[in-house]
């Protein structure tokens, strides 16, 4: 169904593959270096990348304007450098991966159980406790998504919990519109009516009835809400009100990296390069789905 | 071309270029409109009919291109020679033929107005295009328009807005766009299919009375024959892409000829008929090459011969010809009984209601 | 019809400012319900702090100071700020800065949506060559990365390595200063406006009333602009605001990139140093900057969509 017409996109199935890769890469890298992510050593600062094998190619080798940074450290591999307090940079990328990943991901999840229980209250129930609702969500719209996550950041003690927090306070909104006018438009299909006159229970017609049909619809949102996720959370981890060190996001990584990007552009150039690489195969994945689900209900 | 003749097509070919490879869509179609009167085209829908009048006004999608044949337009009476459309590119037809002399009425009166632009500017662009009327000339003739289409109040409707129409409303705006440009020619494609029914009939009554007033040419496309049997004067049959039969109104109506137009007649309901017959079977796939006659598979009386070699078109009278081996070496095989009851019935109503 | 159309306007502003008074009142309780005053970690003695909350005005009530702080911000005055620079008038802060802002979002803006209104037509028009995927591929890159990565690319290639245009911004070339920044901010509208325009003209372009204006010879620029692109903006305008958003939030990492002295880099300071005052106003500024985006696409709405327009007359 979906799931056939979605495989048949090679852009949108490129894009699954990337994530899992990512995915794998960000939870399994770490066991392939054996540096921590905190592991700070000053004697080895600034180093420029170098991979073995590849280095053979005279890219990654640690060469960098014409000087081998690596001299003197025959064994020493850092795959993407090593950063201002030579902390070794592919596993703090992968830490960094792994924690916007997790982040993003949780927060649209929470995203989703609140907006399905907003929509299906508001939606199904309707009355006086949708008017109040809607009244309520038109004030939240009103304020910039950046600047609700800005307030709560400043309130809140800075870690995981509290960026989480900032991307649901964000993200919540738009998905509770959207299940909201898919129960509204479900309610009125004959098979729900039906449903109805046979005397089913409200929580088995909502359960049984509109949410299995809603959630082709439901998922493609949650798809392209985890790539804002991620740039909200790595916007504000740039503004410094992210995860604290030695801690990292993709975000914070980026931000550091941007510090000194005029002498060591690879600081800054591969957690973007990881960064676009994930949020493209996310959007990728998205407009795939959306297309497979269009041709879906062109179809029926 | 013959000096009676508005339009001719001969031989038209026509492909597309689709996923699954080229698709002979028309194949060697040959079409005569005479001037004043109306040719309808009839035929189940995929039978090219469409693709063909749009043809004539350079309106084919990028997909599809015309491999033969020639398309001619009389020049106007004593004005100018005849033209072979076909030699044009798409913009020399668009910027002379299409709206000037030939002008199109389209199916679904609720998607062909633009959504954004008031009825009024809709019917005076054409004219501004064209004629040499200024802005308050063109408003002037386009409230007659509107007048002339039979809608009521036509200065309102000039600032109005499609969707603040009726369905029958927006077919006579479309209908008043269609005479804008002052053509001679009217494609009518299907113009009544997506009306209420009681709207059809005012639709066509307008129609006739407009084609007099203005001694309009008009090719009619349908599936429906009873629009056809109120509307033409000449019929042409189509089936996959070919004209298996055409003749004058009553040819076709009392002497038809084709198995395919006995079919569709035997499903045209009517008082006396216990039931309804439709042809068995689904139009070709066309984007396969196809071997003899395109209708053998669906018809009962196919020759063997038909499934191996296209039967010739064989003349039956100075107006009826029919794509048939039934009629080979002088034959005249009789209709099916039931079908010869029916015409026999509606010939007597038809006689009674007069 | 008119008379409709301007009580709908009338009852959309009322909401708006209503909207708009409502987040005043939601910041002002978050910003009190802070951990840290503006006087924390100054090393006050107890003493001293009643002195300065008094001074301030941070000793009444609630709601009291909420009232005033309405009032005084219809007269266009924001207080002053606290901790950034010490009784500084904040309208006076911004004095400088929101032009500054404005400009580089204005900018922005007008390159994003006049290029990617023009990517997305071309790719529609040229849909089946290799101009459209290509259009496609680079605008679902484009919308895949952040401002601020198109603001580091800019910096080090084009300001760092190849030396044109001003590293930071600088007072001495305040105009080209803006220009890196505001191509920064461009890319991510100009993608996803050039991604929608091109889908929504290739649907108008194959439906039937494009038909009818060919049948009526309309030559092929008038079938464009005159009957096409109106037709295709509508789902284009949607974005907008959701588009605004995006600057916004862009605009605070690449002002601070570029060290511009905007509203961006002050509302960044003002957080880190928990600076109230500074903080709220800037806050009401973006909400009131968004709201009034939301309201003139609504408006734009409906002059683009005539059904719309007479849709909302009526309710």
């Amino acid at each position: 169904m979906l799931w056939d017409r979605f495989r048949k996109n090679k852009t949108a199935m490129a894009g699954l593959f990337t994530i899992l890769l990512i995915t794998l890469l960000s939870l399994a890298g770490p066991l392939l270096s054996p540096y921590a992510y905190d592991e700070v050593d000053v004697s080895q600062q600034h180093l420029p990348p170098r991979i073995p094998v590849i280095e053979k190619l005279g890219i990654f080798d640690g060469i960098k304007d014409g000087v081998d940074h690596y001299a003197g450290m025959k064994e020493v591999y850092h795959f993407f450098g090593t950063d201002t307090l030579g902390r070794d940079l592919w596993v703090r990328v992968l830490l960094g991966t792994r924690i916007s990943l997790y982040v993003a991901i949780l927060a649209v999840l929470i995203d989703l159980s609140i907006g399905i229980l907003y929509g299906v209250t508001a939606g199904y129930f309707g009355g006086a406790a949708d008017l109040v609702m809607q009244r309520i969500l038109e004030v939240i719209q009103g304020i910039p998504s950046i600047v609700a996550a800005t307030l709560f950041m400043m309130a809140l003690k800075p870690g995981l919990a509290a960026i989480t927090l900032c991307l649901v306070l964000a993200g919540w909104v738009s998905i509770s519109l959207l299940v909201r006018s898919q129960v509204l438009k479900l309610k009125e299909m004959e098979y729900v009516l039906a449903a109805k006159t046979l005397g089913q229970s409200d929580l088995s017609i909502i359960f049984r009835e509109i949410l299995p049909n809603a959630a082709g619809s439901i998922i493609v949102m949650a798809m392209m809400s985890i790539p804002q996720a991620v740039f909200l959370e790595s916007t504000l981890s740039f503004m410094g009100l992210g995860i604290p060190d030695p801690y990292a996001s993709l975000g914070s990584l980026i931000h550091s990296g941007f510090q000194s990007m005029l002498l060591y552009p690879y600081m800054a150039a591969l957690p973007v390069f990881v960064f676009v690489l994930l949020v493209l195969s996310f959007n990728l994945i998205a407009d795939g789905l959306r297309d497979a689900l269009d041709d879906e209900e062109a179809a029926r | 071309m013959k000096d009676k003749n508005a339009l001719e097509i001969h031989d038209l070919e026509i492909s597309f270029e689709t996923s699954r490879g080229t698709a002979q869509i028309i194949r060697r179609v040959s079409l005569e409109a005479e001037r004043g009167k109306t040719l309808a085209i009839v035929g189940e829908s995929g039978s090219g009919k469409s693709v063909t009048v749009k043809s004539i006004m350079a309106l084919l999608p990028d997909q599809a291109r015309i491999e033969g044949g020639e398309i001619w337009l009389q020049g106007r009476p004593g004005e100018e020679e005849p033209i072979n459309l076909t030699s044009l590119s798409k913009e020399q037809v668009m910027k002379t033929v299409n709206g000037r002399r030939i002008s199109m009425v389209f199916q679904d009166p609720l998607s062909v107005l633009n959504p954004t632009m008031k009825v009024g500017k809709q019917i005076m662009e054409g004219m501004l295009l064209h004629g040499d009327l200024n802005r308050k000339e063109a408003k002037e003739r386009a409230i007659h328009l509107l007048d002339d289409v039979g809608i009521r109040d036509s200065r309102l409707c000039m600032d109005q807005y499609p969707h603040q129409l009726s369905g029958g409303m927006r077919q006579r705006a479309a209908i008043a766009i269609a005479l804008s440009g002052g053509a001679d020619i009217l494609i009518l494609d299907e113009p009544t299919t997506a009306l209420d029914v009681t709207v059809q009939k005012k639709i066509l009554d307008l129609l006739q009375r407009l084609q007099k007033e203005h001694s309009l040419t008009a090719i009619l496309i349908t599936h429906d024959l009873g629009v056809v049997a109120k509307m033409a004067d000449t019929v042409s049959v189509m089936y996959a892409g070919q004209i298996v039969e055409s003749g004058t109104s009553r040819d076709i109506f009392f002497h038809p000829a084709h198995p395919y137009t006995w079919g569709l007649l035997s499903s045209i309901p009517d008082s006396g008929t216990k039931h309804l017959l439709s042809i068995p079977g689904n139009p070709p796939d066309l984007s396969r090459p196809i071997k003899g006659d395109a209708f053998a598979p669906r018809n009962a009386y196919a020759l063997k011969e038909d499934f191996a070699s296209e039967p010739p078109l064989i003349p039956l009278s100075g107006t009826h010809s029919v794509k048939s081996r039934l009629y080979q070496d002088g034959k005249r095989p009789d209709l099916p009984k039931e079908l010869k009851e029916k015409i026999e019935r509606i010939q007597k109503e038809a006689s009674h209601g007069r | 019809m008119m008379i409709a159309m301007g009580r709908y306007l009338i009852k959309r502003i009322f909401i708006s400012i209503l909207t708009l008074l409502v987040i005043v009142l939601i910041m002002f309780i978050l910003m009190n319900a802070m951990p840290g005053s503006p006087f924390t970690g100054k090393h006050l003695k107890a003493d001293q702090l009643l002195v300065l909350n008094q001074k301030y005005g941070l000793d009444r009530p609630l709601l009291e100071r909420y009232f005033r702080y309405l009032s005084c911000m219809i007269r266009g005055d924001f207080g002053v700020s606290y901790n950034i620079q010490k009784n500084m008038s904040i309208t006076r802060m911004l004095q400088v800065r929101l032009p500054l802002t404005i400009r580089i979002g204005l900018q922005a803006m007008v390159l994003g949506t006049i290029l990617g209104l023009l990517l997305g037509i071309l790719s529609a028009l040229k849909h089946g060559t290799f101009l459209d995927p290509l259009v496609s591929a680079l605008s679902m890159l484009g919308s895949s990365i952040p401002s601020f990565v198109f603001a580091l690319g800019l910096m080090y290639f084009i300001a760092y390595k190849a030396g044109f245009l001003p590293l930071l911004y600088t007072m001495d070339a305040p105009g080209e200063s803006t220009i890196l920044p505001s191509i920064a901010l461009a890319m991510f509208p100009m993608a996803s406006i050039a991604r929608l325009t091109r889908s929504e003209m290739i649907s108008v372009l194959s439906s039937d009333y494009i038909l009818l204006a060919r049948s009526k010879g309309v030559p092929e620029s008038g079938i464009i602009f005159r009957h096409a692109l109106r037709n295709a903006l509508v789902p284009v305008l949607t974005i907008m605001a959701p588009m605004l958003v995006e600057l916004i939030t862009g605009s605070m990492v690449v002002e601070n990139i570029f060290a511009v002295p905007g509203l961006g880099t002050l509302f960044v300071t003002a957080v880190q140093s928990n600076d109230y005052n500074v903080s709220i106003t800037i806050m009401f500024l973006y909400s009131a900057f968004y709201i009034s985006a939301m309201l003139i696409v609504d408006i734009l709405y409906g002059y683009v969509d005539p059904r719309i327009r007479l849709a909302k007359g009526r309710s």
